[in-house]
């Protein structure tokens, strides 16, 4: 799958700009604050309906105008999809507006959720280190999205836990005896277990996968020096089961052994909602020994294995935006991580503030583009 | 400033706008529906109102509505007295009877479990269900309460209550809709159905 056509009009700071683009890597260079970074979102927004960097639509709209439109042209298959995307300030009583997004695949009005079945896109900014630095709760987001990708069952299994999650919570809040207390936990308990062991093994697995994937990756960019493990962390478990009796009996147990404790607290202490997952190089967790480099190499990995596991899912490589991913990378890396996507045959795009952190050989195969000031022009 | 209704139909307008799937513009719409007409045909739904209130009961047995002591379906001699069905609402109950495939006696529990909005097993109609269990001569229960995280808890710990007493628990299949085609059925319901398959008779 790849991105052949891109064209803009009155999107965030572009006025009017079209470009072309190869199957192959796709190189844009520019000072800070001339649009590298907007371009990707651009790009992003025409595979996924929506951007990665904010939540409000609005934003995206150029300043002194009401309306944007983005146009793409995408080949999946051998197939031509025609995109379009508009965004339109509407006057809705005087000093109101609402936005309408109207997303259209080959000229016909379709639903977000059309594009995002259709076409898939990974993007790798600065933000994601937050994967590996950020607290346990940015972990078990990403986890989440994963896997519920990839497995529609999960999804529903997470929205029945934490639903569970909350009459229990809310039985333990109420001022009521010990007696009464422990009798309605108990109506809970066993839907709170059947549901929480079977997220805990099914995020076990899919780390596993991931693992798996991610340091086959982290390996060759690091030219061997380094191995990338990831482990789950349950609070119910001390190392990775992959048996759904064993783990639940084991959650049981947990939840047996320390009820007075979530009385005390008035809350729920233990299961997949309190979980995280580390990750370790060489042994050792980088969320505390791990240099700058070194947690954006493992991000840059994760994000890889990503890749695959999408190519595996749906039999063509997504789209690859990596923003900002050259400057904390050493020569070799920079180096070992190229060559790796050329060999994918990905479709990449990659910002950069300057080109001399791609060699002569590269930048042969590639397109180059430089951004200044809202317009683009072809090196 | 918007324009003022004169009180009482600002009152009758209010008075819709609280009933539910009913919001202002309908509320609006119902109250002059109600001015256009005649003062005998308004009198007439006022009466049909204040009666249906007062008129309509729930079972004493089973909690059905009735406007008798006891239900049709309670009184109903030809009904097989040896079967449950115990539902959540009565309109789960109209819908099971609607099949016409069922001939047995149900209990309505007037809700499910669920803290979140107030409701714990004692404010559900569980212990009449249990006295029903022990007095009269009862063979199986169904259980038929939503498939959702509520309803899967009621019915669980309905089950509980009911094992000590020798008398069998069945609990609704789940599946695909009848009539229905493969494709449009969602992931979780394709799941669930796979695993409840059954071998072809």
């Amino acid at each position: 799958m790849y991105l052949k056509t891109l064209r803009l009009n009155n999107y965030r700071n572009f006025l009017k700009l079209s470009i072309n683009f190869t199957p192959n890597l796709n190189i844009f260079i520019g000072d800070n604050a001339q649009g590298k970074t907007n371009l990707l979102e651009a790009l992003y927004l025409i595979i996924r309906g929506n951007s990665y960097r904010t939540k409000n639509d609005q934003e995206l709209i150029n300043w002194s105008n009401k309306s944007t439109c983005l146009y793409g042209e995408i080949n999946k298959d051998e197939e031509n999809f025609q995109i379009n995307l508009s965004l339109e300030k509407k006057l809705e009583s005087f000093n109101k507006f609402k936005l309408i997004k109207t997303i259209k695949i080959n000229q016909n009005i379709q639903r977000k959720s059309i594009l995002n079945k259709e076409f898939k896109g990974v993007v790798f900014s600065p933000e994601h280190l937050q994967i590996i630095k950020g607290a346990p709760s940015i972990r078990r987001k990403f986890l989440n999205e994963q896997i519920s990708q990839i497995y529609p069952l999960y999804y529903r299994h997470l929205t029945d836990y934490y639903r569970i999650l909350g009459q229990r919570n809310n039985i333990l809040k109420k001022e009521i005896n010990q007696r009464g207390l422990r009798e309605r936990l108990l109506i809970w308990d066993p839907q709170l277990i059947e549901k929480g062991s079977f997220l805990i093994l099914t995020r076990i697995r899919f780390l596993k996968k991931i693992n798996y994937l991610a340091d086959k990756f982290h390996q060759k960019i690091t030219k061997g020096k380094e191995n990338l493990k990831i482990i789950y962390q349950s609070n119910i478990l001390k190392d990775q089961q992959e048996n759904i009796s064993f783990i639940s009996r084991a959650f049981e147990d947990k939840i047996k052994e320390h009820k007075e404790k979530e009385i005390k607290y008035k809350i729920s202490l233990f299961g997949p909602h309190r979980d995280d997952f580390l990750v370790c190089i060489n042994e050792f967790n980088i969320a505390s020994y791990g240099s700058q480099g070194q947690q954006r190499t493992s991000v840059l990995s994760l994000k890889l294995a990503e890749l695959e596991l999408i190519k595996e899912r749906e039999g063509v490589y997504p789209i690859f935006l990596l923003d900002d991913v050259m400057s904390e990378l050493d020569e070799e890396r920079r180096h070992f991580l190229l060559e790796l996507i050329m060999d994918k045959k990905v479709q990449t795009f990659i910002t950069s503030i300057s080109l001399d952190y791609f060699n002569s050989n590269i930048k042969e195969k590639s397109k180059i583009s430089k951004i200044e000031g809202g317009k683009i022009f072809a090196l | 400033m918007s324009f003022r209704y004169t009180k009482p139909l600002a009152r009758l307008i209010d008075e819709f706008s609280k009933m539910p799937g009913i919001g202002p513009k309908t509320a609006q719409k119902l109250a002059f529906y109600i001015l256009k007409n005649s003062s005998e045909r308004v009198a007439s739904l006022a009466k049909a109102i204040l009666e249906a209130k007062e008129k309509v009961k729930h079972c004493s047995i089973c909690g059905n509505i009735t406007d008798q002591e006891v239900c049709e379906i309670c009184q109903n001699i030809n009904r097989d007295k040896s079967i449950i069905c115990v539902v959540e609402k009565v309109r789960d109950l109209i819908a099971i009877e609607n099949t016409g495939e069922y001939k047995g006696l149900y209990h309505v529990l007037e809700g499910a479990i669920s803290p979140l909005d107030g409701i714990e097993p004692e404010n559900l109609k569980i212990d009449s269900l249990l006295k029903r269990l022990k007095t009269e001569k009862i063979k199986e229960i169904i259980l038929a309460t939503n498939p959702n995280i509520e309803g899967e808890v009621t019915a669980s710990y309905l089950n509980r209550l009911i094992e000590p007493l020798n008398i069998k628990v069945t609990r609704i299949a789940y599946g695909v809709p009848i009539g229905g085609s493969l494709e449009f059925a969602d992931e979780v319901t394709l799941t669930q159905a796979l695993m409840g398959r059954q071998k072809i008779k």
